[in-house]
């Protein structure tokens, strides 16, 4: 296949682009590196540095793509709620832009990064793609609402559009400064000896799921997602957050230092995936466990320690 | 109350402004009449002839008000298809703008019009307000993603809303142009002796709601509505669209000529809403029945046309 991979300097889209490559295909990468990485590409890959509301650029790279891989975004909860409108522009009219510019040249595939946190704070144990969205923040909203255009795009332009909606992602290449990730920032603050800042107590279910994982749902979903369709990427089981802590001292084989965070507005008590609908009809499921996802992580890290 | 209305010389918009005004509300209004069809409203309101793109101007009609009824916006589908990035900018991104002025002046509360657009081809009718939505056009999605934003706008800057899902919705003062609306093409064909263009041989099934109606479930939202939620507005009745053209024919007291136009894509058959929740919990229910509806229309198109 040939394919373009917006955002492919990021954390999940340097990893996607690495096994795109692995499966011989040909692909494009378009970063504006504004948290990518150009040493995460693979070298196998065709990199563009720009913007996809660079109409121009688009569509130039796209004639004869069969798939879009639509990973570009910002991400940070935070920043969202600063400025929110700058969120929207991105993450939606951006997205319009290429959808747009995948009219016009006749692509007729697209792949996006979705979030779990579309769904919101729902009072239920999983969640499931059937559950109306209700997102907590402007991030959360720009992802979701990003859904109902490609709903349109399916049905009035024929684009087959699949949203795969990821809950908690981790792994290797997660380099972004400042992430506001759990799991990037313990393995750090542990491989320096730093306490490890946990929230709530740790009691606070969530579902983990590796990024080589992700990338496999990616590209079946490529291969076989039909029409206007969404799904949870997850691992479908909760597991408390003190429970990573005590996976990472494990693998560590040392007590870590905690300091109790306190309680973060806004955080849901449970967000798990329901994941049947993706078993069902792609035939994806997680294969790598929490205990060697962590390893392959920390192992990441420690040999850029002088990085971190 | 002091109110801001967005599009308030639209055809549900005006409507809302009367009936506003009626109650006793203090009513400003914004309207850049770009699909309006009207030159003016009720004389009570102030009326302001501008775009809420312009956001110093925004902020300063905000000052002060208690609520907002976003109505503004491009509502015709075909050109939706046609323009998709125009119709996301100015029905999505608009409201940003309009939300994020709300933040900055300290309003609290919006009612949003929104559409059965949202839905798409429906699974089940009557639908429910958690059935599955999946827009089948960019007018439908950029009324849906516009419900995401209210929610994260809830939740993380205390803006309540109320997202009112309006079905098919008909009454005097419809002005749109080039008319869309089955309801308002066919009084006006039928005042010409034209004939009614009927599409699948009217073998659709919609839910007709009064703009009266659908006027009092606004205000109702305004004052009754909490945090942030999501109402079909209908009458919560199928009606045929060839049962429709009988009930004119009552009506004018006349036979009409019928144009079949045949098969039209993108048009959902059956579109009926499910309105237990808005008369749970606003209290509201539709109170003209069709026939009358209708009546009061033809008597509006008779005399302003």
């Amino acid at each position: 296949m040939k394919v373009l991979v917006t955002g492919g300097a990021g954390f999940i889209g340097s990893n996607l682009v690495r096994y795109l490559c692995d499966q011989n295909h040909e692909v494009s990468v378009i970063d504006n590196l504004s948290f990518g990485f150009k040493d995460l590409i693979d070298k196998r890959a065709v990199f563009y540095k720009g913007t996809i509301s660079d109409k121009g650029l688009l569509e130039k790279i796209l004639p004869g793509t069969d798939v879009v891989f639509h990973l570009a975004s910002l991400a940070t909860i935070t920043l969202s709620m600063t400025n929110p409108y700058m969120y929207f522009d991105n993450n939606f009219m951006e997205g319009i832009a290429l959808l747009e510019a995948m009219k016009k040249t006749n692509v007729k595939k697209i792949v996006y990064s979705s979030s779990a946190s579309s769904y919101g704070n729902l009072q239920k144990k999983f969640f499931t793609e059937e559950d109306s969205p209700q997102p907590t923040n402007p991030y959360g909203a720009s992802k979701s609402c990003f859904e109902p255009a490609l709903s349109a795009y399916y049905h009035s332009f024929g684009i087959d559009a699949i949203a795969l909606r990821y809950f908690n992602v981790y792994g290797p290449s997660d380099d972004q400064a400042d992430t506001p990730r759990a799991v990037p920032i313990w393995i750090k603050a542990a491989l320096k000896d730093e306490p490890l800042i946990v929230y709530w107590q740790g009691k606070q279910k969530r579902d983990y799921i590796f990024v080589e994982d992700i990338a496999r749902a990616n590209l079946l979903a490529a291969e076989k997602g039909k029409g206007f369709r969404v799904y949870n990427v997850g691992c479908g089981n909760g597991i408390w957050m003190t429970d990573i802590v005590k996976e990472l001292e494990n693998l560590f084989g040392k007590k870590l230092s905690i300091k109790d965070g306190g309680e973060r507005p806004g955080d849901s008590p449970y967000v798990v995936a329901d994941i049947s609908r993706i078993k069902k009809e792609l035939g994806w499921e997680p294969k790598v466990g929490l205990k060697d996802g962590l390893q392959k992580t920390i192992n990441y890290y420690k040999n850029r320690i002088n990085k971190i | 109350m002091k109110a801001l209305v967005t599009g308030g010389a639209g055809f549900i918009g005006s409507n809302l402004v009367t009936h506003l005004c009626d109650q006793g509300h203090k009513v400003d209004v914004i309207d850049d009449f770009s699909s309006s069809g009207r030159t003016t409203i009720d004389k009570r309101a102030n009326l302001i002839n501008d775009s809420i793109a312009n956001v110093g101007l925004l902020e300063e009609l905000l000052e002060g008000k208690d609520v907002v009824f976003h109505l503004a916006a491009t509502g015709i589908i075909e050109l939706s298809i046609k323009n998709p990035t125009a119709y996301f900018e100015n029905n999505l991104m608009n409201g940003i703008k309009l939300l994020d002025a709300m933040r900055k002046k300290g309003v609290k509360k919006i009612v949003y019009s929104s559409s059965s657009g949202v839905y798409g081809e429906p699974k089940r009718v009557p639908i429910k307000e958690d059935d599955v939505k999946e827009p089948v056009n960019p007018y439908g999605a950029a009324k849906y993603a516009f419900e995401h934003v209210l929610s994260s706008y809830y939740h993380s800057f205390g803006i309540e809303s109320v997202s009112l899902r309006y079905y098919n919705v008909y009454g005097p003062g419809d002005e749109q142009n080039p008319v869309t609306r089955a309801v308002p093409k066919w009084i006006k064909a039928a005042l010409k002796d034209e004939s009614l263009t009927l599409y699948w041989g009217g073998k659709q099934k919609k839910d007709y709601v009064f703009v009266e109606d659908v006027v009092r479930a606004n205000l109702l939202s305004a004052e009754r509505g909490k945090g942030c939620s999501f109402y079909n507005v209908g009458s919560g009745l199928g009606c045929w669209m060839y049962d429709l053209a009988k009930i004119l024919e009552e009506v004018f007291g006349k036979k009409l000529s019928i144009e079949q136009a045949g098969e039209r894509s993108g048009d959902p058959i059956f579109l009926i809403a499910d309105i237990s929740r808005i008369k749970k919990e606003l209290g509201w229910e539709p109170k003209i029945d069709l026939k009358t509806g209708l009546s009061r229309t033809i008597e509006y198109y008779r005399d302003n046309h």
